[in-house]
C-alpha cells in the first residue's frame, strides 16, 4: 500500500517537474499549477487523506508527499519568474513613445520687486541690519520736519509731495521712518526700511510717482563716510553679483551733513545705460550722507559721540540696471507678460 | 541753471587754462552735477556786422530780394535773400552776414556751408543770418540782432561760441549764491586754486533831483530795500554781447532795461526790479503787507487776489509788486518810458515761498529768494545796473542811493575742531591742506598757528572761522567738513566697513510670513501683481464701491489716481482686461495694504490685505480659485479651515466693512473661508453686475483674505507631532440623500469630522461624490469614513459603531437618511 502511494508519488513528480520544464507561456503555467498542486490535484488529494492512513504510513507518506509538494511549487516559482520576465522584456521592445512633445504647463512668478526686496533684505540682514517698514501715509512731521526739512522751509519745494485731505502726507521718501527708529534704539542702531514711497511727478520711462525706496541707516560711535562707502559698495557688489564702481559726489539732503550721490559705473551694465547717464559713464543711483546733527539729537542722540550714515535707494532703479529693463512703468502694469521673465 | 563759459572768463582768467569738459568734469564732483555742456555756435564761421547799403528786387523772381552789404571799409558783397524779410532788411541797417566760406545752422540745426552761388541769375555771396541760423533761437523768422553801433565787419564769431553748462538745481538747493554766475564763478576758483576777480565798482555820480522815501512797513520780511533813480533813459534793444548773452542762457531779450535787471541777477544773483519812475508818480515807496481785498495785474497779465500776509511793494495810491516774485503791469517800462527806479531788496525767504504758493506764481527771482538770499549784495547790484544802464541807454542818476534795511548780514564765526574731518569724512587731510581749502572758499581761518601739524595729536584742534555773508547754508561744523571734502574731494575717500558685534539681528516675522503667503501663491499658480495705492472714482464705482470714506489726495496727478483704496480688488479687477488679450486663464494676487482715515491715531490705519483674482474664458473659475486657495491655506499649516456658503451664513456674524466688501461677490457663489470661529476671508465669483460694468466675457472668481487674521493663527499654531500609526486604517462608504440649500454640506462634512472616539487616533470624513438622479431630481452624497486605531485593527462591530454614529447624528441633526442601494 506505502509502497503504491510512493510510487504514484515519484510519478507524479517526475511527470510535474517535465510539464514545467516544458511549458513556455504563464497561461499554460497556471494551468499545470491547478493541475499539479491545485486543491483538487492528486497531490493535495493524497496529503488530504494521510489522515487515513495508519501511524506508520502517515510519517512517511506525510513527508515524502510535503517534500515533492514543496518541490514542485519552487519549480513553479522559479519557471514563472522566467516566463515573466520574457513576457515584459516583449512588451517593452514592443511598447516605442513619443515622449518628446513639451508638456502643457504655466508657472507663476513672483513680482520682481518682491524678489529684489528679498535679496536685498537678504544681503543687508547678513551685515547686520535689522529691517522696519515704514507707513505709506505719515504725518508731515515724521516725513518732513523730523528729517529736518522745517515746515515752510523751501527746501520742500525739493520734494513733489502728496497730500491727503486730513493733512497727512504720501511719503516721500522711508526716511519717513527715521525718527522713530532713532528714537527707539540705542546705538549701534542699523537699519534697513524698504517701503513704497510717492512723488506728485509725471510719469515718462525713467519716473515713476509711485517706487520702492530703500532707506538705510546705520548710528554708532565713530561712523564715518568710508564706511558709508563701504557698505553701500559691499552691498552693489553682492547685489549686481560683480565688483561695482562707485562714484561718491556731493550732494543735498537736509538730513544729511555732508550729503552726496552715489553713482555707478554702467559700464558694467551694457549699451543701454550709456543714454541714460547722458554720456558720463556714472549712473546716479542713491542720495546718501553723514546723519545731519539735528536729525540725531532731535531722538535724543549726542551728534558728538555719535555719528552715522542714512542713504536712500532707488528698488526699481536698481532692478532695471539689473535686467536692463528699459521702462519704470512696467512694475506697476500688471501685465503678467513682465512678471513671468523674473 | 545755465552758466556761461565765456562769462566766467571775466571772474577768473585763468580758466582758460581749463577745457569746458575738465571743468564740468570737477564741477560735478565738487559741486553739483553738470547735465549737460551745450556748445553754443559750434561750427559757426565767418560771420561778421554787415551794413546793408542797397536793396533791391530780383529781376526774375518775386520771392528773391537783393542786398548790397558793406562787410568792411573797402568791400561789398551782394547777397540774395528772401523777399519776404524785406521788412527787416532796409538800408542803412546792420546784420550779421556769413560770407563766402562759412557755415551757419540749417532747419535740423545741422551746420550748413555758405558759398557763392548764382540763384536765377544773380550771384549771391554770402548769406544774411536769421536768429536761428545762428542758432540763438528756433523760430525761423529774420528779426534783427544788431541793433547798437557795432563797427561794420567786427567778427561775430566769439560772442556767439560759447559753452553753456547746465547744472543740476537740487543739489544747490540750499546755495542760492551759485544760482549766479559769480557764485559758480568763486566756486571754480576754488576748485582749481585759480584766482578771482571781483570785478566791484564802487563809485557812481549821484545827485538829489529826485528825493524818493522807501518805507520799509514789514521789517519782519524785508531786511533791506536799495534803490536809485535814473532819468532820460532811452528805451530800445539790448546791445548785441547783451542779446546773445541773454539768448544763449535761454532767456529773450525783451529791451535794454528790462534786459539789464535779468543780467544783473544772472550775473550776481541779486533779483532786480525796475520801475518806470513817472508811472509810479511818487516820491514814497513803501514795503508793506497787502490789505484786504487788494489785487494786482502783474507784468504777466495776470490779476492776482492777495492775502494779508503777502508783501507787496506799492505807492500811496497803487500797488506796483509782489515783493521779490513779480511786479505790476502799470508801472511796467514800455517804450515811452523816460524815468525809472531801480530795485534791489531782500526778502524773507518763507515769505516768498508761502506767497508764491498760495498765488501758484513762481518767477527767477522768487527761486532766488526762497533759497535765503544774503542781503549784503544789493548795493553792488544797483551799481552795477546804473553803470551798464549809463553805458547802453545813456541815462543818468537822477537821485542819491537810498538804502534802507533793518541790518545787513554780518560775517559769522563758527568754531571748528579740525578733527571732526576725519571724524566725520574718513579721511585724513593735512592741516595746511584744511586751511587752504578754507581759504580758497573765502572762510577765514584764526588760531591755527596754535595747532601741530599733525592735527589728531590733540583732541581739540579748534579754530575760529569767518563765514562770508553770502554762504548763509554754513551754520554748523558738520557743514564746514562737507566744504572742506567736497574741495578735497569725495572720490579721494577710501571705503571701509564698520567693524560691527556678531550678535544675530531680529527676524522680522512679519516680513518673513509676508514672503512666505506670496512664495505659496506663487506656488499654487497665481502671478504676484503690483498696483497703485491709488484708484479713482470711475473704477471703484464700476466695482460697486464708495468712494466717499476714502483717504483722498488733494493734489492727485489724475482722476484715476485721486483716492487711497480701502480695497485691493478694484485694482486687481482692472487689470484683467490687459492680461485677458494674452492669455485664456490666468490668476493673480496683490498682498498689499490698504489704508482708512482715523482720528484716533497719527497715521491712517494700515491694512494688509490679500487679494486674489482667477480668470477663466472658459472653465469654472471658482473651483479653479477653490483649489488653490485651499492648497495654499494648507502650504501655511492653516489646513483646519472650512467653507460656508454665504447664502446660508448668519449675516450678524458679518462686520460692517465686510458687508460693503461682498457687495464684490456674487451673493449666490460666494464662500466664507472660516477657521474656528474667526473669518479668514472670501472666495467666489465676481459679481456679474460687475463683471459686465467692466465689460468683461469671461467667468472671474475673486478672494479677499485678511492677512493679519491668517498671520495671527499661522504664529499661534506648532506642529502636533504624533508618532506614525503603522496599524491599517479603514474605510466605509455610506451614502445620503440629502436636501438642497438648506444647510452646507461643508457643515455636514465638518460635523462629522468632529465625531470623537478615544479609540480612534484617526477619523476623517472624505467627500466623495454628490449625484442627482436626472428622474427625481434626488440629490445623493456620498462621504468616505476613514477610521484607525491607537493600537490594533478595528473589528468590524467597531466600524459598525463608528457609522451608526454618523447615521445617527445626520438623522437627528439634518434628517438625513442613509440611502441603501
Amino acid at each position: 500500500m506505502i509502497q503504491d502511494v510512493e510510487k504514484k508519488l515519484k510519478a507524479l513528480e517526475i511527470e510535474a517537474l517535465a510539464s514545467i520544464k516544458k511549458v513556455s507561456d504563464l497561461q499554460n503555467l497556471k494551468d499545470l499549477q491547478v493541475k499539479y498542486i491545485g486543491r483538487k490535484s492528486e497531490l493535495v488529494e493524497i496529503l488530504r487523506n494521510i489522515k487515513d492512513l495508519d501511524k506508520e504510513a502517515k510519517i512517511a507518506i506525510g513527508k515524502l508527499s510535503n517534500e515533492i509538494k514543496n518541490k514542485i511549487e519552487k519549480e513553479f516559482e522559479a519557471k514563472e519568474s522566467i516566463l515573466k520576465n520574457s513576457q515584459l522584456e516583449t512588451e517593452i521592445k514592443g511598447k516605442k513613445l513619443d515622449l518628446s512633445i513639451p508638456s502643457n504647463i504655466e508657472v507663476s512668478k513672483l513680482h520682481p520687486i518682491t524678489q529684489m526686496l528679498d535679496l536685498t533684505i537678504g544681503i543687508f540682514q547678513r551685515m547686520g541690519f535689522e529691517i522696519e517698514f515704514p507707513f505709506e501715509v505719515d504725518t508731515p512731521y515724521n516725513n518732513f520736519t523730523a528729517v529736518n526739512i522745517p515746515e515752510d522751509h523751501p527746501v520742500r519745494d525739493v520734494w513733489d509731495t502728496f497730500w491727503t485731505d486730513d493733512g497727512h502726507v504720501a511719503i516721500t521718501h522711508t526716511s519717513s521712518m527715521q525718527h522713530r527708529i532713532l528714537k527707539n534704539n540705542t546705538p549701534p542702531i542699523r537699519f534697513i526700511i524698504p517701503g513704497k514711497t510717492f512723488r506728485n511727478e509725471a510719469t515718462d520711462a525713467r519716473h515713476e510717482h509711485t517706487f520702492y525706496q530703500i532707506e538705510g541707516i546705520y548710528v554708532d560711535k565713530g561712523i564715518n563716510m568710508s564706511h558709508l562707502i563701504g557698505v553701500l559698495k559691499e552691498f552693489l557688489s553682492v547685489f549686481f553679483e560683480q565688483d561695482i564702481n562707485v562714484l561718491f559726489t556731493p550732494d543735498f539732503f537736509p538730513f544729511v551733513e555732508p550729503g552726496g550721490m552715489l553713482s555707478v559705473d554702467c559700464s558694467k551694465f551694457g549699451d543701454k545705460f550709456e543714454k541714460v547717464s547722458k554720456g558720463t559713464g556714472w549712473l546716479e543711483i542713491l542720495g546718501c550722507g553723514m546723519i545731519h546733527p539735528n536729525v540725531l539729537e532731535l531722538a535724543g542722540l549726542d551728534s558728538n559721540v555719535y555719528s552715522g550714515f542714512a542713504w536712500g535707494i532707488g528698488l526699481e532703479r536698481l532692478i532695471m540696471l539689473k535686467y536692463g529693463i528699459d521702462d519704470i512703468r512696467l512694475f506697476h502694469s500688471g501685465d503678467i507678460r513682465f512678471i513671468r521673465q523674473f | 541753471m545755465f552758466i556761461s563759459y565765456n562769462w566766467l572768463k571775466k571772474y577768473i582768467p585763468g580758466i582758460i587754462d581749463h577745457s569746458p569738459e575738465e571743468i564740468a568734469k570737477k564741477v560735478s564732483l565738487s559741486l553739483a552735477e553738470v547735465e549737460k555742456i551745450e556748445r553754443k555756435g559750434e561750427g559757426l564761421n565767418k560771420i561778421v556786422v554787415g551794413e546793408i547799403t542797397e536793396v533791391r528786387n530780383h529781376p526774375t523772381n518775386a520771392k528773391f530780394a537783393i542786398a548790397t552789404v558793406k562787410i568792411s571799409d573797402s568791400q561789398k558783397i551782394t547777397v540774395v535773400f528772401a523777399g519776404s524779410n524785406q521788412d527787416y532788411v532796409k538800408e542803412g541797417v546792420l546784420y550779421p552776414v556769413c560770407i563766402d566760406g562759412g557755415s551757419v545752422y540749417d532747419s535740423n540745426n545741422n551746420i550748413k556751408r555758405i558759398v557763392k552761388t548764382e540763384l536765377e541769375g544773380v550771384i549771391s555771396e554770402g548769406m544774411l543770418c536769421s536768429l536761428a541760423e545762428l542758432g540763438l533761437e528756433n523760430e525761423k523768422k529774420g528779426l534783427t540782432l544788431i541793433e547798437d553801433n557795432l563797427p561794420v565787419g567786427t567778427d561775430l564769431i566769439p560772442l556767439l561760441q560759447d559753452y553753456i553748462f547746465e547744472i543740476e538745481n537740487k543739489s544747490i538747493t540750499h546755495r542760492p549764491d551759485c544760482f549766479s554766475h559769480k557764485g559758480i564763478a568763486r566756486e571754480i576758483s576754488a576748485m582749481f586754486d585759480l584766482e578771482f576777480k571781483e570785478n566791484n565798482e564802487n563809485d557812481i555820480t549821484t545827485n538829489e533831483k529826485e528825493k524818493i522815501k522807501i518805507n520799509i512797513l514789514a521789517n519782519d520780511v524785508c531786511s533791506r530795500f536799495s534803490c536809485i533813480s535814473m532819468r532820460d533813459i532811452k528805451v530800445k534793444s539790448s546791445p548785441t554781447w547783451l542779446k546773445i548773452f541773454l539768448y544763449n542762457l535761454g532767456q529773450k531779450p525783451i529791451n535794454n532795461i528790462v534786459d539789464v535787471s535779468n543780467y544783473i541777477m544772472l550775473d550776481m544773483g541779486q533779483p532786480m526790479h525796475i520801475y518806470d519812475l513817472d508811472k509810479l508818480n511818487t516820491k514814497q515807496v513803501y514795503v508793506r503787507r497787502a490789505k484786504k481785498g487788494e489785487k494786482i495785474e502783474t507784468i504777466n497779465h495776470k490779476s492776482y487776489q492777495l492775502k494779508i500776509n503777502h508783501l507787496v511793494i506799492s505807492t500811496e495810491k497803487n500797488i506796483e509788486g509782489i515783493a521779490g516774485i513779480m511786479g505790476s503791469h502799470r508801472s511796467e517800462i514800455d517804450a515811452n518810458t523816460n524815468n525809472i527806479l531801480i530795485e534791489a531788496a531782500n526778502f524773507d525767504m518763507f515769505s516768498i515761498r508761502r506767497t508764491g504758493m498760495e498765488l501758484g506764481l513762481q518767477s527767477d527771482a522768487s527761486i532766488r529768494f526762497s533759497k535765503g538770499l544774503t542781503n549784503t549784495i544789493t548795493k553792488d547790484a544797483v551799481i552795477a545796473a546804473v553803470k551798464i544802464l549809463e553805458d547802453i541807454s545813456h541815462a543818468e542818476v537822477s537821485s542819491k542811493f537810498t538804502d534802507e534795511y533793518v541790518g545787513i548780514d554780518e560775517i559769522k564765526t563758527i568754531e571748528f575742531n579740525l578733527n571732526i574731518i576725519k571724524r566725520l569724512g574718513g579721511v585724513t587731510i593735512e592741516k595746511s591742506k584744511i586751511i587752504s581749502i578754507l581759504n580758497s572758499l573765502n572762510i577765514g581761518v584764526e588760531g591755527a598757528e596754535n595747532i601741530p601739524s599733525e592735527i589728531s595729536k590733540i583732541p581739540n584742534a579748534n579754530v575760529i572761522l569767518t563765514i562770508p555773508p553770502y554762504r548763509k547754508d554754513l551754520n554748523i561744523p558738520q557743514d564746514i567738513v562737507e566744504e572742506v571734502v567736497r574741495i578735497y574731494g569725495y572720490e579721494n575717500i577710501n571705503p571701509d566697513v564698520p567693524s560691527k558685534s556678531i550678535s544675530p539681528t531680529p527676524q522680522n516675522k512679519d516680513y518673513e510670513f509676508t514672503y512666505l503667503c506670496k512664495r505659496q501663491l506663487v506656488a499654487v499658480g497665481f502671478d504676484e501683481i503690483y498696483n497703485y495705492s491709488f484708484v479713482g472714482s470711475s473704477t471703484y464705482k464700476k466695482s460697486n464701491l464708495s468712494t466717499e470714506a476714502l483717504l483722498k489726495v488733494i493734489n492727485a496727478i489724475a482722476p484715476e489716481l485721486e483716492f487711497f483704496r480701502d480695497n485691493l480688488l478694484p485694482s486687481l479687477i482692472e487689470k484683467v482686461e490687459l492680461n485677458s488679450s494674452t492669455f485664456d486663464n490666468f490668476g493673480f494676487f496683490e498682498l498689499s495694504r490698504i489704508l482708512k482715515r482715523t482720528l484716533e491715531e497719527e497715521v491712517p490705519i494700515h491694512q494688509k490685505k490679500i487679494a486674489v483674482l482667477q480668470y477663466s474664458k472658459k472653465g469654472d473659475s471658482n473651483e479653479d480659485l477653490k483649489s488653490k486657495i485651499s492648497k495654499f491655506l494648507y502650504s501655511i499649516n492653516l489646513q483646519n479651515f472650512s467653507f460656508r456658503n454665504l447664502y446660508n451664513f448668519d449675516k450678524s456674524k458679518i462686520s460692517k466693512e465686510d458687508k460693503e466688501l461682498l457687495s464684490l461677490f456674487h451673493p449666490n457663489q460666494t464662500l466664507l473661508i472660516t477657521y474656528s470661529n474667526q473669518i479668514l476671508g472670501y472666495l467666489g465669483l465676481l459679481n456679474p453686475i460687475i463683471n459686465n460694468n467692466f465689460g468683461f466675457d469671461a467667468n472671474i472668481s475673486i478672494a479677499y483674505l485678511d492677512y493679519q487674521t491668517i498671520f495671527d493663527i499661522f504664529s499661534s499654531l506648532k506642529p502636533d507631532f504624533k508618532s506614525i500609526n503603522y496599524f491599517p486604517s479603514v474605510y466605509r462608504d455610506t451614502n445620503f440623500k440629502v436636501s438642497q440649500n438648506e444647510v452646507d454640506y461643508g457643515e455636514i462634512i465638518d460635523e462629522l469630522s468632529n465625531i470623537r472616539n478615544e479609540q480612534l487616533s484617526k477619523w476623517e470624513v472624505k467627500f466623495l461624490d454628490l449625484y442627482t438622479d436626472q428622474a427625481t431630481n434626488e440629490k445623493y452624497l456620498t462621504l468616505r469614513f476613514i477610521m484607525q486605531k491607537e493600537k490594533g485593527t478595528l473589528s468590524e462591530k467597531e466600524i459598525e459603531e463608528m457609522v451608526k454614529k454618523v447615521t445617527l447624528l445626520m438623522e437627528e441633526k439634518y434628517n438625513i437618511q442613509e440611502r441603501y442601494i
